[in-house]
């Protein structure tokens, strides 16, 4: 118990927690080390010694729980939780979620395995070793995300993620017009670029199909490789309904290839094989049209995430150089954005 | 008379010293935050010595909103032809036709020119190419 503020000490509180969750007579944290976490959530790298019950033994473990300086929190920790539930059932590969606490004696945590591996993009993009096999990793990526897909709405347990929308790329445009509208009354700019690209995607919408269980950050650097094979998928926490071709665009879109912008699939590997793994595995097959489309949809949202990030900055909220220099992102995703829709009308 | 060396020379000074001397000293965790710092300081530097393209990019603006008349070509004016240009090629104006080419032509300008500050590495890339 901390004298000062009565709040119990994180480290023992998980003690008591995962003792009764594991069913065990003791559950003793040997390691309780923060690793590299967001803005939003925070993960502790657990090593806990278990004795008694189905999980005695030592256990390699990650808390998850929200950081200290949480905004605008996007989903909460139970509802991330019952989504890793969701996609693990489905076969696709995450961290087993194990325990959701939500015991009132501080933030909410969930615990879950803990996977080795590399996430780094740029180490990903360029170290051979780290994936000897460029092709077959395109391919579990594509088979995993198909995965993911068959999961369709209603689905009780996700109830809080809503109705999904009846036209998703609509929808989406018209979420990122208000969202640029917001940041142009702050911040007395306008991006006619980015409304180019708009217009273009408007002008040129998909109809719509029928709606699917999607990642939303679908991408290079939030999922884990481990001895060159696809170990999990992490950042759950954007994950919503929609057009299951706006996760394949996100993966394949160029401003997410870090240091090898030929290979489309993340810059691990190729779209070719990406796609051949995503239809093995029962996708639904996209046109050429499809993927230009939602690789453009993909620098738009990006791009007006990106402002968002860089106004937090800027505004004052969360002074950081990582945000301000987001906004330096937008000129070569609008650039990326004429090459896509300059071709066609 | 200002001290020289000036504010651009301090700038890349500051950030050569960055990379080559501070950053390899330092573990990975805080040298990513210093090739951050790095790429600030070099970001700054290039908006410093960027050319004034106000006046080119007002007029072309004009140009491509017919009725507008700028008053100048001081900050506030481009600022209101860009958002006037937003609303027009979000209400369709530019969808199709030789308006449509025109207006393609300034983005490209336009973008050039950021690109030129925030990343010059893309702007070699070039237009148009595989992906």
């Amino acid at each position: 118990m901390n004298a000062r503020t009565g709040a119990p000490d994180p480290r023992a509180r998980a003690e008591a927690f995962l003792c009764g969750a594991c069913g065990a007579t003791r559950v003793a944290i040997e390691r309780w080390e923060r690793l590299s976490g967001g803005a939003i959530q925070e993960n502790m790298a657990l090593d806990a010694l278990v004795e008694g019950g189905p999980f005695a033994g030592k256990q390699a473990w990650v808390l998850r729980t929200n950081a200290a300086s949480a905004v605008a929190v996007s989903r909460s920790r139970a509802e991330e939780f019952e989504i890793l539930r969701v996609a693990h059932g489905a076969g696709v590969r995450v961290p087993e979620p194990l325990f959701l606490c939500r015991d009132g004696a501080g933030a909410d945590f969930f615990v879950m395995r803990r996977v080795p591996g590399v996430a780094a993009g740029h180490r990903l993009s360029k170290d051979d070793s780290l994936v000897p096999d460029r092709a077959a990793l395109a391919r579990e990526l594509g088979a995993n995300l198909a995965r993911l897909h068959r999961v369709r709405p209603p689905l009780a347990a996700l109830a809080f993620l809503g109705d999904p929308p009846a036209d998703h790329a609509r929808a989406a445009i018209a979420a990122y017009r208000d969202d640029l509208d917001r940041l142009s009354a702050v911040r007395g700019e306008a991006w006619p670029a980015l409304e180019w690209g708009l217009a273009w995607c408007e002008r040129n919408a998909p109809a719509p199909r029928t709606p699917r269980l999607l990642h939303r950050d679908y991408r290079t650097g939030n999922y884990l490789v481990d001895e060159g094979h696809l170990a999990a998928v992490l950042d759950w926490e954007f994950a919503g309904w929609g057009d299951a071709r706006e996760d394949l665009g996100w993966m394949l879109a160029r401003c997410w290839r870090f240091a090898r912008p030929d290979r489309e699939a993340g810059g691990v590997g190729s779209a070719q094989d990406f796609l051949a793994g995503y239809l093995d595995a029962g996708g639904e097959a996209v046109s050429a049209d499809d993927t230009r489309y939602w690789q453009a949809m993909a620098h738009l949202r990006w791009a007006v995430i990106a402002l968002q990030q860089a106004e937090r900055h800027r505004s004052g909220s969360q002074r950081s150089l990582e945000l301000a220099l987001t906004a330096h992102i937008v000129p070569e995703l609008e650039q990326e954005i004429l090459d896509l829709t300059a071709g066609t009308s | 008379m200002k001290v020289e060396p000036s504010a651009r020379d301090l700038l890349e000074i500051a950030r050569a010293t960055l990379v080559a001397e501070i950053a390899p000293a330092l573990p990975e965790a805080q040298r990513y935050g210093a090739l951050m710092a790095a790429n600030a300081l070099a970001i700054a530097g290039r908006d410093l010595a960027a050319p004034d393209g106000g006046a080119a990019e007002t007029a072309r603006l004009a140009a491509l909103l017919p009725g507008w008349s700028p008053a100048g070509d001081g900050q506030e004016i481009l600022r209101e032809g860009t958002a006037r240009l937003a609303a027009r090629i979000r209400a369709g104006a530019f969808d199709e036709g030789p308006d449509r080419e025109a207006l393609l032509a300034h983005l490209r300008e336009t973008v050039r020119a950021r690109l030129a500050t925030s990343n010059p590495r893309a702007l070699a890339r070039g237009e148009g190419t595989a992906r």
